[in-house]
């Protein structure tokens, strides 16, 4: 992808599938990085730029307040290991149950778990949500919440389709991740994997790049804890996303629904997309991706690394909502810089399995960052554009700078202009909150 | 690495904060990743942050590790908030010893 930089295993903006019915084709936690499901939600709001401007530091402030960040950070109230488990295990309705995620993984977990977002999609965690105790709230430390401005909109019908019906209409994006669960998933199957190769006779040239064939025991089990922490990860936006409702309701003295917030899509950057096994014995995998290579149809093992699947209309696996217009893929901006809503096209399923682009991709690195801009230089130029803007911690300000990284828009012109993914919608920030 | 997530000098001696570490791999780059994703573990589990780790043993044959660690318990706004560390990588990792002195080359994910 046109963001791609270097990362540890797989380099950042990569697409790698594996033919799921050759034996010796394997799963890579490499492939899928440490934060896996790190990923963006957008949703939408009826108010305007005009309405927001005189409360938006008040509302930043606020979204600072309810949504704990930086390290460290730990939910309001205690969250047992039981509401965990049912967390990782309800995320999506079937496919979990049998989930294998370490007791470390668990532990690393457990001081970051979320509250549970009111009015979010996954079925299941609606009998945790009455529980009138409530939950621990999240502490999102790689998660970003920026109030955005709808600046552009290039497709007027899509726009639509997702509730976004004029320029200035204001929209809520969140980005994170699996935390310290995720981190540990990974890191765990990376060390069993990387214990397994000799057995299984597999040669790296980095041990980083560790993995394991994908009907082994190791691959198995990485590919259940991997979907168990994608659950958390979605429970975690989920909270954040009734936290964000909440603080918007606050400041405007009226409730999220009749600010129509309503979530217009969630999508992963970070994920290897295959289902758990239904029948154990004749096909390990069902609902898998499947695209033609070489004129054939293959059962693939996607993984995504700082990319994002895009699948074209009329594609099975999008829901009902978007099937006239493509999968919504959702790229987040820095701090200063533009967000895009996109969609998928046939011709990005056919030539990058139906994937595009995940956000503007790193030019410099975190530490190059933190010893080249001042991060009073970067807060002054924010200020300037209008952005108000909370941090966690002020060294995060330079790492996460626009200077730090590539032109988003270039990035997404690039995927346009080749025909991968559709631009729709431009937002642009008028309000960041960065853990 | 806990510098990283705080730095140091803010950091205090509390002897409530002392852990003793076990780790142990196949050979000494997989102990080296198994040593520091266990201080790693403690400090997203325990809050416990290092200021100085004194090895105790280190079993070259059984590629096992113990050591003792001497810090603090993490609190937010006590301690100033640093960058997370996600992960211990082995991209690149390097041991270099040399008689009386070693070096180790540890890239970790942020």
């Amino acid at each position: 992808m046109p963001d791609v930089h270097s990362g540890y295993g797989f380099a950042i903006g990569n697409v790698a599938a594996f033919d799921m019915d050759d034996p010796q084709a394997i799963v890579s936690p490499g492939g899928v990085g440490f934060d896996i499901n790190c990923g963006v939600r957008l949703i939408r709001t009826n108010l305007t730029e005009e309405d927001v401007e005189p409360v938006k530091e008040a509302l930043t402030q606020s979204l600072f307040d309810h949504i704990p960040v930086g390290v460290g950070g730990q939910g309001i109230i205690p969250t047992t290991m039981a509401d965990l488990e049912a967390a990782l295990e309800m995320g999506v309705d079937w496919s979990l149950r049998r989930a294998d995620v370490s007791l470390r993984a668990k532990k690393r977990g457990l001081p970051q778990m979320g509250t549970l977002g009111a009015g979010n999609h996954y079925a299941g965690l609606g009998r945790l949500m009455d529980q009138p105790r409530g939950w621990a709230a999240s502490a999102v430390r790689s998660a970003r919440t920026q109030i955005e401005v709808v600046e552009e909109i290039f497709d007027e019908w899509v726009a639509r389709k997702m509730g976004i019906d004029q320029k200035g209409q204001v929209c809520v994006m969140i980005h994170s991740g699996s935390r310290g669960l995720g981190h540990q998933v990974a890191t765990d199957a990376l060390i069993e994997m990387e214990r397994a190769m000799a057995r299984d006779r597999i040669a790296v040239n980095d041990r980083q790049l560790a993995c394991a064939r994908i009907g082994s025991r190791e691959g198995a089990a990485y590919l259940a804890a991997m979907a168990a922490a994608a659950n958390y990860a979605w429970v975690n936006r989920s909270s954040m996303t009734f936290l964000a409702r909440q603080a918007f309701a606050k400041t405007f003295g009226s409730t999220p629904d009749d600010l129509d917030m309503a979530l217009i899509y969630d999508v992963s950057h970070n994920i290897a997309k295959a289902r758990e096994q239904e029948r154990a014995r004749a096909t390990p995998f069902r609902r898998v991706e499947e695209h033609t290579v070489d004129g054939r149809p293959r059962r693939l093992l996607v993984h995504r690394k700082g990319s994002t699947r895009a699948f074209p209309p009329h594609h099975p696996l999008i829901p009902l909502d978007y099937q006239a217009t493509g999968q919504p893929v959702l790229i987040g901006g820095t701090m200063g810089t533009c967000s895009y809503v996109l969609t998928g096209t046939d011709q990005g399923f056919k030539e990058t399995f139906g994937s595009t682009c995940h956000g503007a991709g790193r030019a410099r690195s975190r530490h190059s960052a933190r010893s080249a801009l001042d991060y009073r230089e970067v807060l002054d130029a924010l200020k300037a554009k209008g952005v108000a803007i909370r941090v966690a911690s002020p060294s995060l300000v330079m790492e996460e700078a626009p200077e730090s990284y590539k032109d988003v828009s270039a990035v997404v012109e690039t995927c346009h202009a080749v025909g991968i993914s559709k631009k729709a919608v431009k937002l642009r920030p008028i309000g960041v909150v960065k853990g | 690495m806990f510098n990283y997530m705080t730095p140091l000098e803010g950091v205090g001696l509390d002897p409530a904060a002392t852990r003793t570490y076990f780790a142990e791999g196949h050979d000494m780059h997989s102990l080296l990743f198994a040593f520091l994703d266990e201080l790693l573990f403690v400090f997203a589990t325990d809050m416990v942050v290092c200021r100085e780790v004194e090895v105790l043993e280190l079993d070259r044959g059984a590629h096992r590790i113990c050591a003792v660690g001497h810090g603090e318990r993490f609190e937010r706004g006590r301690h100033e908030a640093g960058t997370e560390v996600k992960a211990i990588t082995y991209s690149n990792m390097q041991i270099r010893e040399t008689p009386g002195d070693c070096e180790v080359f540890v890239i970790i994910d942020i």
